[in-house]
């Protein structure tokens, strides 16, 4: 027996050492951590793509090295790292349901003397409640790319067929009720409603409830009669009114109800366009979109802003390459092009009023100012609330836990983990 | 008739085993962005294989790029794992010198460490080095486990010291009697090791992500998840066919290796 097993060792560690050189790279390369696709075969990818050689060609001798990190908690997770290991990108996409744990915790710079700056941008360009997301006083930490409201879909065709009228601004519960329960018929829904806390907390902010305060504190805000009232009210569309499909028949079906036809309202944002472009049951003139219905009639509605824009490191070794590149993406011929994949809503209030070009776009614009930003943007350690909150609602739906008790016992565990107590 | 039952009731829970992976395959052969598929029109009217193909050239996502990096650092840690392990769990097994329990005894302690705990020192320690983004930062760190430290240490125990005795004083010092004599007896304790060791490198998510920045850097189980968001939830066909890619080396390597499961599971369940 020869021995093999040292030779083949050896091989090993040449084989692991050769890999260990870094690739020479004479160029300066700026590092970009984003989440989003640039690899599929979409619209948005290429239009990524051909924004980034024109950096490129615009900044002979940079090399923009995009980063794409998969999953938004290990996105946060592998950034935090990076960071505190002083080995982050230049420039991070800052996504507004976690901006708070980077802003909180001072490892982005204050982009407030670059955009006064001769080089500068004006913020007045953008919607100003998503320029609000990143800003701490007179300190601005993001400049805003794009973003969407939540809103309620609604298939066009199912409305007719059952009679219904079309949702209206300022519509109320008991009418989307009485909707809901008119569309439910012919095996189809009249919503859908997945355990999603980001998609089901603006209706509780619309019946005048919330799981936080303005200090923070969960006790006596999840648990409050609003909130109780208004997580009830969801319940009953699935136990008391059956106009939703209960989350064991969603887990069963697989299939989006929406997409495919089989419930004719939900909520999302713009993003789902996308998606419905390519369903083969549902057409984008079929469907049409209102702000959440508020509880009682007059009310004010609410809705959520989710928002992603650029940030540059503290401690950035290029900060001037990584501004400028922040400029030019947020410009406005850049923007033109890249928000015409139509993911999101363009930032910039020149270019989403161009692309307003359609009722759908319009109506989504007409929400934006009953937006407020997400919970993430302000509270630091915000997922624990989520994922508290989505089991909290687990109980309520799956298990038929009492709304009272299940929501102060969420709400004891949020103020313990956000150090409230 | 008790067989039959028997039979029957293997046959029904292998179905059920094999469903989800079966549906994975038929969702891939759906057109490009079509939504998941209802029950009924489950088996696609033409199988798009091409599906496959768009996936693996992918220009931008390269997942042939991604299943090299995962192969080449499967290997390199396999292999090291096999040299650095076996050569610590013979000194422990085979050498006697004072403290050798202790050091064991250390051995054993440290598997009760989650992973999570030291990845932020070996982080700062990769960083320190300027092996982030390399093979370097992938393999290295890797090249040690307890586990089997412990797995191979046991087995060499088993193995009569006559040996080594007889080969001492045939002049053999412990490097040849390590090589010649112990390793071609550990072999079914070693192909244990490498599989367990293969899955676990070619599954580990949260260290790869870590360690590398660039799309070239990154192993399969990384570039799956990108491709998760990449293609998202309209594109379920190509994800699907790309988590087939992922999982094909695992089946093949588990399907050579089961017997080596089994024998691995019943030594370090039973030693």
């Amino acid at each position: 027996m020869e021995a093999t097993w040292p030779k083949w060792g050896a091989v090993a560690l040449v084989l692991c050492l050769a890999g260990c050189q870094p690739a020479g790279q004479p160029k300066t390369v700026l590092r970009i951590a984003v989440w989003n696709a640039v690899g599929d075969d979409s619209d948005s990818a290429r239009i990524e793509r051909e924004v980034i050689e024109e950096f490129e060609r615009l900044h002979p001798g940079v090399e923009v090295q995009m980063e794409n990190i998969p999953g938004s908690q290990e996105y946060v997770r592998k950034l935090l790292l990076s960071f505190v290991a002083g080995a982050e990108p230049d420039v991070i996409r800052l996504d507004a349901s976690s901006a708070a744990v980077f802003i909180e915790n001072g490892v982005l710079r204050d982009l407030s003397t670059d955009i006064a700056g001769p080089d500068g941008i004006d913020l007045d360009e953008f919607f100003p409640n998503t320029v609000e997301i990143a800003r701490r006083g007179d300190a601005v930490y993001a400049i805003p790319v794009d973003f969407t409201p939540l809103v309620v879909y609604y298939n066009k065709r199912l409305f007719d067929e059952a009679g219904v009228g079309y949702p209206k601004a300022g519509w109320t519960w008991a009418e989307f009720l009485r909707s809901a329960k008119a569309l439910t018929r012919d095996g189809k829904f009249g919503y859908t409603f997945g355990n999603w806390m980001p998609g089901w907390l603006p209706w509780v902010w619309n019946g005048g409830g919330d799981v936080l305060g303005p200090d923070g504190r969960a006790v006596g805000v999840a648990d409050s009669p609003k909130t109780v009232a208004a997580v009830d009210w969801l319940r009953d569309l699935i136990v008391r009114h059956q106009v939703a499909p209960s989350l064991s028949q969603m887990a069963a079906e697989g299939a989006a109800p929406f997409a495919n036809a089989e419930a004719a309202m939900e909520t999302s944002g713009h993003w789902n366009l996308t998606g419905l472009a390519n369903a083969p049951k549902i057409k984008l003139s079929e469907i049409g979109v209102a702000p959440i219905p508020v509880k009682e009639p007059g009310q004010k509605p609410v809705t959520v802003i989710y928002e992603s824009g650029w940030a540059i490191g503290k401690h950035c070794r290029q900060p001037r390459l990584a501004w400028e590149f922040v400029k030019y993406y947020t410009s406005q011929p850049v923007q033109r092009k890249v928000q015409s994949s139509g993911v999101g809503i363009c930032a910039r209030k020149d270019i989403a009023r161009e692309r307003a070009n359609t009722n759908l776009e319009m109506e989504f614009l007409k929400i934006v100012p009953s937006g407020r930003m997400p919970w993430g943007a302000s509270i630091e350690g915000y997922d624990f609330v989520e994922s508290e909150g989505q089991k909290a609602m687990d109980g309520i739906l799956k298990s038929g836990r009492d709304t009272r008790s299940a929501l102060h016992e969420f709400a004891v565990r949020v103020d313990r983990q956000l150090g409230k107590t | 008739m008790r067989r039959a039952l028997a039979y029957a009731a293997l046959i029904a829970l292998a179905a059920f085993l094999v469903a989800p992976f079966a549906w994975m395959v038929l969702v891939s052969l759906h057109p490009t962005r079509a939504p998941i598929p209802d029950y009924g029109e489950l088996i696609p009217a033409h199988a798009q294989w091409q599906n496959y193909w768009l996936v693996l050239t992918n220009s931008e996502v390269p997942v042939a790029r991604f299943a090299l990096n995962s192969v080449f650092v499967a290997v390199c840690v396999v292999s090291g794992q096999l040299v650095v392990c076996s050569l610590a769990a013979y000194g422990l097994a085979r050498i006697r010198f004072p403290g050798a329990d202790a050091v064991f005894f250390l051995f054993v302690a440290s598997m009760m460490f989650a992973g999570v705990v030291t990845q932020i020192p070996v982080y700062l320690l990769m960083r320190d080095l300027h092996w982030l983004d390399t093979y370097a930062a992938l393999v290295v760190p890797g090249l040690s486990s307890a586990f089997n430290v412990f797995l191979l240490r046991q087995f060499m125990v088993g193995i009569p010291r006559e040996l080594d005795e007889a080969s001492q004083i045939d002049g053999a010092g412990h490097l040849r009697i390590y090589a010649q004599v112990v390793m071609p007896l550990c072999k079914p304790a070693l192909a244990t090791a490498a599989a367990f060791t293969f899955f676990a490198v070619w599954t580990d998510f949260f260290w790869p992500l870590l360690a590398t920045n660039s799309m070239r850097m990154r192993t399969l189980e990384v570039g799956l998840s990108i491709f998760k968001n990449s293609y998202g939830a309209t594109n379920w066909p190509l994800q699907m066919a790309a988590a087939v890619v992922t999982l094909m080396p695992m089946v093949v390597v588990f399907v050579l290796a089961q017997r080596w499961f089994v024998r691995g599971i019943q030594m370090s369940g039973i030693k």
